[in-house]
């Protein structure tokens, strides 16, 4: 089919609805039923278009750019997107009957090219521009009009990047008027380049197509338009702070973009260079990475020496977001602050050690694969981190499942998948065996799109009442965000399967056997693209017709004294403008407090006295196990006359030590019954929040019962079977609550403090 | 929105598990139907229009330039490549070949009887006016073929999905107008 001029059709078509949508609410608003709806009215005259256009395209404003980066971004998404349901539409069937074997290949060369460079780095370099200044209590960015010619730079790089699919679409006009001659030749020539965002050498150089000499170019200037925003970012935030905003109360986010806007420093620059050799290989006959004279390896290490780091550009400001986001709502200050910004500051570093490990099969030397190992598996370690500290942060704390929460707390989950698919790609062996398979694209892609556009999501709506002063449909948007949710893990988690069986990436066709995989994985991407469309539609919708917000303390902020700078500014402005007075809650309470269940966990603080009071927790739990486990023995020793539990499984105990006898292997059990399982409950007990004792120590016991019930088992079939494990099961619930009444009364008896 | 309402989740609790289920549970079912409509509806409608526009079955040939061929005329390890003159080929393959030539991605559809589909496939050498180039398919541009009846359940999937998307404000509003009603009776 004509792939030019359907998705072209397709994008033109959703801007249309855009459009159309924001047409439609805005007369709808503008009914005549009081002032107040018809604030945003105004004349469309030509004089006004004009005066409108030239004022946004010369703006030097940090927030006005902020959101012309955010609007580019999303365009971009939106293009990239629909090239990934192209993708997935091809991939309906096992033959490559839909699109071609190169449109697929120019599909996702396309794709991966313009969600990583004119997706993400813009959406956040906007969000970025808006927020920074208002965090940091600066007026504006330190270089605005620097700051303009970054945004405005990047139009004409996607354009020269993507301009394949509008040559080929005005080719086929020409074509459909009869025009011919060589003057045009150059529409029927362009096509998109099908080379994988990689560009790998030698086929990057021996591919005839002259696009792919434009998108070297269109990459090569927005390496540039990045780097100018990075050294924008960094001199702002070092130099343009307010007087009460020191290093020491930076914000979560604002140490994300330093972290990242340092790393787009050293990393894009390379692109820069890299892209050139390869422009001069191609067009100069220089032999930089031609075998013969130069090395097509070469262009794999430059290029992963940028594209490592550039993983990380695109991830650290969607964790900053989260780590942002996410204690809003649930009522607690960030824990473990420090160790946050350590992580990212030490991934900002070790991301520039790893880049080997995308070249585990290219035959390097084995011994600097191996240490290229060990540190792409080091790297998992501050992520780890953060990881960790969300959960705590979120753990028993007073949680709010709004559309930003769902969104944050199911990032967490999908990065955890995506982070743990990347380790296992980290290990030599693994990679070898899964390189170029679905693996790589599923583990990716729960990072690409499991953390780093839910976290958008979550900001736009986080931040939608600074953005216009409405509220959007909460409904709309809460059901949005779950089935982005259900989409992604349904798509990605599809991936990771057809990975597992070694189903091999990059191929428009693939065996029959893989099919209903694949269609599933289609089911799961149109899920992901109508979610999307109904995100869209309530952003343009609610622009106009959204509740207009009637305090600047939307999320109820102030009541954990979260109210931060970027709302306080917001408060200004609405008192300002609308003399909307600043409202004060009836109570309020830090966010760091450390009543349980509001404030921050005391894991800390429960460290130092149980240093001190070790001996007797440990004495009080070595005799609440002798209590349980003597009440156990009844129930086994019942069970034993039954004929359901054999003596003899003791002696096997004794064995285990080189010994022999029932008696031995008795005393081992009431040994274990008083030292390990006691002292791994009073572990638990002491950090298992909330419920009484007795019954963590019935569900403790539950737990352990099954270890107890496979290693005990002596071959008893049918309602024997049944019988032991029901007085395996009774055996324990009797050791669990021996084990935690006992507990429980001695701690108490001795005053040692849970 | 209320002064309170801020503060509560969005789901307020007095919401029963009926109304839950036609505001979130509704629309999900309904977005689950269109998407597998538009998979069905696409591969099925796509199907039928293949065949009327001619848009499969020709096809694409990439022909290297006589640089690149080298590697297959002198390297010995390569296994011995089917060799035609021009003149030996098919008209449509000729013109393809020519045009493939002629272009400078090096590619170019075969319109018409593709005698020596099968030597193409393996890849063979062409010769004309001395030049040897080398050529195969690169892409065969197959047809499609799926269930006739794909394209109706797939349309029928969608417009069944609109139903359960729409459902929370026509739920809306079917509460509003009932409270009216109620108010006015009272
Ligand atoms: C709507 C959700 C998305 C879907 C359904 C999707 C689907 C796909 C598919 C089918 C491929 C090609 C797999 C192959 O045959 O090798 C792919 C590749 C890729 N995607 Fe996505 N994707 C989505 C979102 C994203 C996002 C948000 C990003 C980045 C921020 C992204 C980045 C990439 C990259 C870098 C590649 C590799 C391209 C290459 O092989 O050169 N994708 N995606
Ligand atoms: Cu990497």
């Amino acid at each position: 089919m004509n792939r030019a001029v359907v998705e072209l059709t397709i994008l033109g078509s959703i801007l249309c609805a855009c459009w159309f949508v924001f047409w439609l609410s805005k007369k709808r608003a503008t009914k005549p039923d009081g002032g107040y709806r018809s604030r945003r009215e105004f004349d469309v005259d030509l004089e006004t278009l004009k005066r409108t256009v030239v004022h946004w395209t010369t703006t030097t404003n940090h927030r006005e750019i902020g959101i012309l980066y955010i609007l580019f971004g999303t365009f971009a998404a939106l293009w990239g997107g629909t090239d990934a349901m192209m993708m997935r539409t091809e991939l309906l069937t096992p033959n490559a009957d839909i699109w071609s074997t190169e449109t697929y290949n120019a599909l996702f060369t396309a794709h991966g090219i313009t969600m990583l460079f004119f997706f993400v780095t813009p959406v956040f370099f906007g969000i970025a521009n808006y927020f920074v200044p208002l965090l940091i209590d600066a007026d504006d960015m330190a270089f605005p009009r620097l700051n303009a010619i970054g945004f405005w730079l990047l139009p004409p790089s996607l354009f020269l990047a993507r301009g394949g699919l509008p040559a080929q679409v005005v080719g086929q006009f020409l074509n459909l008027f009869n025009i011919h001659g060589d003057l045009f030749q150059f529409f029927w020539t362009l096509r998109e380049p099908e080379l994988g965002w990689t560009l790998y050498t030698p086929l990057s150089i021996q591919s005839p197509n002259p696009q792919v000499n434009f998108l070297i170019l269109g990459l090569h200037l927005s390496g540039i338009a990045t780097t100018l925003g990075a050294i924008n970012f960094i001199v702002t935030i070092a130099y343009e702070r307010g007087k009460n905003v020191g290093w020491e109360n930076l914000d979560i986010f604002v140490w994300n973009i330093l972290t990242t806007s340092g790393l787009i420093l050293f990393a894009f620059p390379l692109l820069g260079s890299a892209l050139i050799m390869l422009l001069l290989d191609r067009n100069f006959g220089t032999t930089f990475f031609i075998s013969e004279g130069g090395d097509p390896i070469l262009w794999q290490h430059l290029f992963w020496f940028f594209g490592h780091p550039e993983v990380y550009i695109i991830f650290l400001p969607a964790a900053g977001l989260m780590s942002f986001i996410l204690p809003k709502f649930a009522g607690r200050k960030l824990f473990g602050f420090t160790f946050v910004v350590y992580s990212t500051l030490a991934i900002g570093i070790l991301s520039f050690g790893v880049w080997a490990h995308h070249m585990f099969t290219t035959g390097i030397d084995p011994r600097i694969r191996a240490s290229f190992m060990a540190v792409s598996i080091a790297i998992a370690v501050p992520s780890a981190i953060k990881v960790f500290n969300w959960i705590t942060t979120i753990w028993s704390g007073n949680v709010r499942l709004t559309a930003p929460m769902v969104l944050c707390i199911s990032s967490i989950g999908t990065f955890v998948v995506g982070g743990v698919t990347g380790i296992f790609l980290a290990t030599i062996p693994v990679d070898i065996l899964y390189h170029g398979t679905y693996y790589v694209v599923g583990h990716f892609h729960f990072i690409v799109m499991g953390i780093i556009p839910f976290m958008m999501i979550a900001a736009s709506y986080y931040w939608y009442p600074i953005l216009t002063g409405r509220l959007y449909d909460r409904q709309l948007a809460l059901f949005q965000s779950i089935l982005l949710v259900f989409g992604s893990v349904l798509t990605f988690g599809a991936l990771i399967l057809m990975g597992l069986l070694t189903l091999p990436r990059r191929l428009a066709f693939y065996p029959p056997e893989f099919a209903s995989f694949q269609r599933i994985a289609t089911v799961g991407a149109f899920l992901i693209g109508l979610s999307v469309l109904l995100w869209l539609y309530n952003m343009l919708w609610s622009f106009w017709s959204g509740t207009p917000v009637q305090t600047a303390d939307v999320w109820g902020l102030k009541r954990t004294q979260q109210f931060t700078r970027e709302w306080q500014w917001f408060e200004r402005r609405l008192e300002e403008k609308y003399g909307i007075e600043p409202t004060e809650p009836e109570t309020t309470r830090p966010s760091s407090t450390t009543v349980p269940g509001e404030g921050s966990p005391t894991v800390l603080r429960t460290v130092e006295p149980l240093l001190s009071t070790i001996p007797r927790v440990a004495l009080a739990a070595g005799t609440g196990g002798l209590v349980g486990t003597t009440l156990m023995s009844g129930v086994l020793f019942t069970a034993t006359i039954l004929g359901v539990f054999d003596l003899g499984s003791f002696s096997e105990l004794a064995e285990l030590v080189g010994m022999q006898g029932v008696a031995v292997g008795y005393l081992l059990f009431l040994a274990g019954g008083m030292t390990t399982w006691a002292l791994l409950f009073a572990v638990f007990a002491e950090y298992l929040p909330g419920r009484p004792r007795i019954i963590t120590g019935l569900a403790y016991a539950t737990i352990i019962s099954v270890g107890f019930a496979l290693a005990f088992y002596t071959g008893q079939t049918d309602l024997q079977l049944l019988a032991y494990v029901v007085f395996v099961l009774i055996a324990h619930w009797f050791y669990g609550f021996g084990l935690a009444v006992t507990f429980e009364y001695l701690i108490s008896r001795w005053q040692v403090k849970g | 929105m209320s002064g309170d309402e801020r503060y509560s989740s969005p789901v307020p609790d007095d919401r029963t598990v009926g109304s839950l289920v036609l505001t979130y549970g509704a629309p999900f079912v309904g977005t689950l139907l269109v998407a597998v409509g538009i998979a069905g509806g696409i591969l099925g409608g796509y199907a039928v229009a293949q065949s009327e526009l001619g848009l499969c079955s020709n096809p694409t040939i990439i022909v290297y330039s006589p640089v690149e061929s080298g590697q297959y005329v002198e390297n010995p390890e390569t296994p011995t490549l089917d060799r035609f003159t021009v003149a030996e080929l098919a008209p449509a393959e000729r013109r393809a070949f020519g045009e493939a030539v002629q272009s400078p991605r090096g590619v170019a559809d075969v319109r018409g009887q593709f005698v020596h589909r099968q030597a193409f496939q393996r890849g063979v050498l062409v010769t004309s006016d001395g030049t040897v180039r080398y050529a195969t398919i690169s892409s065969t541009n197959s047809c499609l073929s799926v269930d006739p009846l794909l394209f109706p359940l797939g349309v029928v999937s969608i417009l069944l999905g609109i139903l359960g998307i729409l459902t929370p404000p026509l739920y809306r509003k079917l509460l509003e107008r009932e409270e009216r009603a109620g108010r006015m009776s009272r």
